[in-house]
């Protein structure tokens, strides 16, 4: 994994970066990641995903949290993503509705033409 | 002719040390050095101000001046000295002044009655002036209930030692229990108080110009209020493939977070249903009521309107929201981008959250 720490692009395992976590709690956690006196930070939730996630941390980050504060399970659950948009619906075929529209026009004109004989 | 007199502390003939035409340089330094040292293990030790020949009162660089080489001053306040050094603080109860050696340095020090007080400092005539004055070295005073932070303008430190105290100090900034510094610089008052929980830290100061009152509290910023992060794409059938622009950075004043992050995809790689934005450095407070927390622009994604920015979460619990879907309106209706919006190149640039943390 890589991290962009002040414009400085390096693996999460490089031996230069110091970790500690802030804000812990049972269901969330901030890792702290600081090089060269430049801070990074990621905020992670003691969900299947957040743990997911703090495995691509190294192992001695891991260890700030897991088992200690976030126990050997995760705590709260992901949330479910939002479904995509209804497709919309069927529109009629033109030359058909065309069609509808003509035979109106001719009844209309049809009926006209009987009143006026009237 | 050389002396017959002896050193004053090893006995050593005088001519050896100061006239003797024929000793080496070298070697009258070496016995110059050693008596010294031997000086420094047998300081000739005064107990009242007028073993110096001093009277009525005085200074401290008064008293350091009459210091003969090689000596030290005891005095303690409850003998008839107290309060006849003018400058020295105003509630010791020994004095110590030491000169070690031949030179005019003197170290000079003071004690509190129980020790928790204590104040330094150094006589030298060779600077102006020759005694710099009393610096308070270390000492903490505790904060009484129903006492106001405008009051504590002695410097020194104070502790608020409980909340419960801090809830009924006027003009604290934070009621929390912390540590309050005071300084005076020509008559302006510092403070700056130092919350122990999170280490968040105010100050503020009163000017010592006309009737100025205290200024208001501010936060000191700290390294960690300004930083950056690494925001990534998530999506449930997978990661992007990989980015050719990858960055985010972040300011956080008190709760107030604003993040913004660009991302440029390399290659789309697996990306598929709805796909968030995640990395974000704080999680969304529960109570923030922007659930849509902002927006952002793009570049190669297909099929959709301005995307806004949802902060949602993983749980319902208070701290645990940090992961940000994308959205759009389509047909006056809101919806979410999809991983099947992107392409290899699409680009999501100033993306912008503006939200609360806890």
């Amino acid at each position: 994994m890589k991290l962009n720490i002040h414009g400085h692009v390096v693996d999460a395992d490089d031996p230069r970066i110091t970790y500690t976590i802030d804000r812990a709690t049972q269901s969330a956690a901030c890792i702290v990641a600081a090089l060269e006196g430049a801070t990074h930070r990621e905020a992670l939730a003691n969900s299947p995903q957040g743990r997911a996630r703090l495995a691509q941390y190294p192992q001695h980050a891991q260890d700030l949290l897991v088992p200690g504060i976030w126990g050997d399970a995760p705590t709260i659950e992901d949330p479910e993503p939002p479904q995509p948009p209804d497709p919309p619906e069927p529109q009629p075929d033109p030359t058909a509705r065309i069609a509808e529209l003509e035979q109106q026009v001719a009844d209309l004109t049809a009926a006209i033409e009987r009143g006026i004989s009237l | 002719m050389p002396s017959s007199g002896h050193t004053d502390y090893l006995g050593l003939p005088q001519w050896l040390v100061t006239d003797h035409p024929q000793m080496p340089d070298d070697l009258n330094r070496s016995f110059a050095a050693i008596d010294t040292y031997a000086a420094g293990r047998r300081l000739q030790t005064y107990t009242a101000l007028d073993q110096l020949g001093l009277s009525g009162l005085v200074t401290t660089a008064q008293v350091c001046a009459a210091m003969p080489p090689c000596s030290k001053l005891v005095l303690r306040n409850i003998l008839a000295d107290a309060n006849r050094i003018a400058d020295a603080p105003y509630d010791w109860v020994m004095v110590t002044i030491t000169r070690p050696g031949i030179s005019s340095d003197c170290k000079c020090a003071a004690e509190s009655l129980d020790g928790t007080d204590r104040w330094e400092g150094i006589y030298s005539q060779e600077s102006v002036p020759a005694f710099g004055g009393w610096a308070k070295t270390i000492g903490i005073t505790a904060m009484i209930s129903n006492s106001s932070m405008d009051n504590y303008t002695a410097p020194g430190d104070y502790q608020c030692p409980a909340n419960e105290v801090a809830g009924t100090i006027t003009n604290i900034p934070s009621p929390s229990a912390g540590l309050l510094e005071v300084r005076d610089l020509g008559g302006t008052i510092f403070q700056r108080y130092t919350v122990f929980t999170g280490n968040t830290i105010y100050m503020r100061y009163k000017p010592n110009w006309g009737d100025c009152a205290w200024d208001y509290w501010r936060r000191v910023c700290r390294d960690d209020d300004i930083g950056s992060w690494t925001p990534y794409l998530y999506s449930d059938g997978g990661t992007a493939g990989g980015y050719s622009k990858q960055y985010g950075m972040y300011i956080k004043l008190g709760n107030l977070v604003i993040a913004w992050a660009t991302l440029q995809l390399s290659s789309k790689g697996n990306l598929s249903g709805g796909v968030s934005i995640r990395g974000l450095p704080y999680p969304r407070a529960a109570s923030t009521q922007g659930y849509y927390a902002g927006f952002a622009g793009y570049n190669n994604l297909s099929g959709v309107g301005p995307i806004s920015l949802e902060l949602s979460g993983a749980g319902s619990g208070p701290d645990s929201a940090n992961i940000s879907w994308l959205y759009y309106y389509n047909n006056g209706s809101v919806a979410s981008v999809q991983g099947s919006h992107f392409g290899d190149a699409t680009a999501i640039e100033g993306a912008t959250w503006i939200y609360l943390t806890n």
